[in-house]
């Protein structure tokens, strides 16, 4: 399957970058970089570090800088200043092929229609910036899963909104007006199926490659953060999930077909609006529900077994942790 | 003379089609391009009504298509004020050259890359195409001299009781342009309901007795009616070239430096310009606001620019 990626390459956006390079039946065709979790200069770098840590040449383009109408606020706190918790990531000859990601979306989409995968893992603001140059464009892409939103009402960076849907809610409801039928992998999906816990941590340390130990030391400054603040289980990883259902969407275990809009207003900043009433306007949102657990950490497991290290990513020392 | 270099994004509409015939004809203007945006008429109307505008008064620049929807969703047409076609009242020649194929926010960011010269933003429409190349293209933002917009007001509306129709078109777009920090001068209503085109006017126009004179006459005469049948005005306001004329000559209006924030929410009000005249906020002026015009300056260099378009 062909897939394209928009990512605000933080450090759960590298596991899900992983998840697709990684795959031998996925071919990743296009990378752009979306500011969010990082700035987009950072966003971009550690985009680029982690496509050198898998050895592959896929394309990256850099997008928008800022949201669509608002001024960027990051989430550094909850990846760390460079979104890889300090981590010695590869720094590569890799360069940004060019800085057109919105343009290269509506290229691509022209380039193979109803043929690609996109898959969204930060704030909506490039598909939004292509939707109001190509009000078509989302509908040359076969199907469109987004890390995105809390259908249920349990924010991580406000009580009621999820990060990606609060940095740029505007581009958004560009988005949900598309008319093209979403699928929406929201934060309590990650919080239910993706929470890698002591043991699955310690699984995945024991694997002993490069890759096994990218996965774990550039998600340290967010284990913290899900101790401190969202009270997890250990550190959840929402858009490896995402990235793992679009490969496989017989991971979904329920899902509800909706018709879902979202608040632009200062109080209620991102919080998402399902109506279920008969009244309702056409549904615009598959909703994950439920995901399989188990499916997802095999493949998470299985990305981190092969032992190639082409960027020579040298491990944190830890002490005794 | 020193030619100020421009951009104008427009949606013709009668006004604009003034905006354009001053901008091209006027020696102190250099009209790098048009782009287009949704508003008066949606986007294939008034981009087809841009390259009618230019073939009639034989204007060649490039000419790109801009943005159809506004920044949150669907637009409406000023069809009740424009007429079907946006560009009612008067036939026009067919285009005499094509469009350019790229979007009108990428001519934008073109024509602004490729000028020695800072670059003046002019904005007789919503202010879509401007927002989001702001937006998509920051590294450019210091090539920009000046964003001018026709648009807001600092008393009532025209599209609701208090929202001016092109900022009520996409208040969103708005908020990104003050938020640029440039330097920004908005013509709103205030200033646009004192360039009337008069019976003294019309008979100047209807004097010069060119094909552009024609044709902008008729245009005019439709303008006239549906403002007498919506705002009971006999004399309908020129609002668009006005954004055109303060460059030319900034004493044609006399301004005020005030801050000036957008309603983005509102029960009654979304899109209304909130004009601090007396500072009661307390907030920093980002705006100068153009409140009285010189009604025989601005006609002067307008009734000129039309007879020259018309040579």
């Amino acid at each position: 399957m062909k897939l394209v990626i928009d990512t605000d390459t933080g450090s759960d956006d590298a596991v899900a970058l992983m998840l697709a390079l990684g795959n031998p039946k996925v071919s990743v065709e296009l990378i752009t970089t979306v500011a969010g979790n990082v700035p987009l200069n950072l966003a971009t770098e550690n985009a680029l570090a982690t496509v050198a840590l898998m050895g592959s040449k896929v394309p990256v383009y850099s997008g928008m800088a800022k949201p669509i109408t608002r001024e960027l606020h990051t989430a550094q706190n909850v990846h760390g200043p460079d979104g890889m918790s300090g981590a010695q990531i590869p720094r590569t000859h890799l360069k940004v092929d060019g800085t057109d990601g919105v343009t290269q979306l509506i290229e691509i989409s022209k380039k193979f229609p109803g043929e690609l995968t996109l898959v969204t893992l930060g704030p909506l603001t490039n598909i939004a910036a292509a939707l109001l140059q190509d009000p078509q464009m989302l509908h040359r892409f076969k199907d469109v899963y987004m890390m995105a939103g809390s259908p249920e009402g349990w924010g991580n960076v406000t009580p009621s909104a999820e990060f990606n849907v609060w940095c740029d809610p505007e581009s958004f409801k560009i988005v949900l007006n598309s008319g093209k039928r979403l699928i929406m992998v929201g934060w309590n999906i990650s919080r239910d199926a993706a929470v890698i816990g002591a043991e699955e941590e310690a699984k995945i340390r024991a694997i002993g490659t490069a890759r096994a130990a990218y996965v774990i030391d550039i998600n340290e400054t967010l284990a913290i953060f899900c101790r401190d603040i969202t009270n997890l289980p250990g550190f959840d990883l929402p858009d490896p999930i995402t990235v793992a259902i679009a490969i496989a969407p017989e991971m979904i275990r329920k899902s509800e077909f909706v018709s879902m809009d979202v608040s632009c207003s200062e109080e209620m900043r991102g919080t998402l609006i399902i109506d279920r009433r008969h009244t309702a306007p056409a549904p615009n949102v598959d909703v994950v529900w439920e995901a399989d657990r188990d499916m997802f950490l095999n493949s998470l497991y299985e990305v981190c077994k092969d032992s190639s290290n082409p960027a020579n990513y040298i491990p944190a020392q830890r002490s005794g942790k | 003379m020193k030619k100020t270099p421009i951009i104008l994004d427009c949606d013709p509409g009668h006004d604009d089609a003034m905006a354009i015939l001053l901008a091209a004809y006027n020696p102190a203007i250099e009209l790098l391009g048009i782009t287009t945006v949704s508003g008066n008429g949606i986007i294939d109307k008034v981009t087809e009504n841009a390259l009618r505008v230019c073939a009639l008064a034989k204007i060649q620049v490039p000419v790109a298509q801009g943005a159809g929807n506004a920044i949150l969703g669907a637009v409406e047409a000023a069809s009740d004020i424009h007429g079907e076609t946006a560009l009612d009242g008067a036939p026009l020649p067919a285009p005499t050259f094509a469009l350019e194929s790229i979007h009108g926010v990428d001519l934008i960011a073109q024509l602004v890359r490729k000028s020695s010269e800072k670059v003046t933003l002019v904005g007789t429409g919503p202010l879509t195409n401007i927002a989001l190349f702001l937006k998509m293209y920051p590294e450019l933002k210091s090539n920009i001299a000046h964003i001018v917009f026709m648009g807001g007001s600092a008393s009532r509306g025209n599209r609701t009781p208090y929202a001016e129709f092109n900022i009520w078109m996409d208040p969103e777009a708005l908020e990104v342009v003050l938020k640029s920090e440039l330097p920004i001068t908005m013509i709103g209503l205030d200033v646009t309901h004192q360039a009337l085109i008069t019976k003294e006017i019309f008979d100047k126009l209807e004097a010069m007795n060119t094909e552009v004179s024609k044709t902008m006459t008729g245009l005019m005469r439709f303008f006239a009616k549906t403002y007498n049948d919506v705002f009971e005005m006999p004399d309908p306001p020129l609002h668009d070239p006005l954004a055109i004329a303060v460059l030319i000559d900034p004493t044609v209006t006399k301004n005020r430096f005030v801050n000036v924030e957008i309603e983005l929410n509102g029960t009654h009000t979304r899109g209304a310009t909130v004009v601090d005249i007396y500072n009661r906020t307390g907030r920093k002026a980002n705006v100068n606001v153009a409140l009285e015009l010189d009604f025989d300056k601005f006609w002067n260099m307008m009734l000129d620019a039309v007879d020259k378009a018309g040579r």
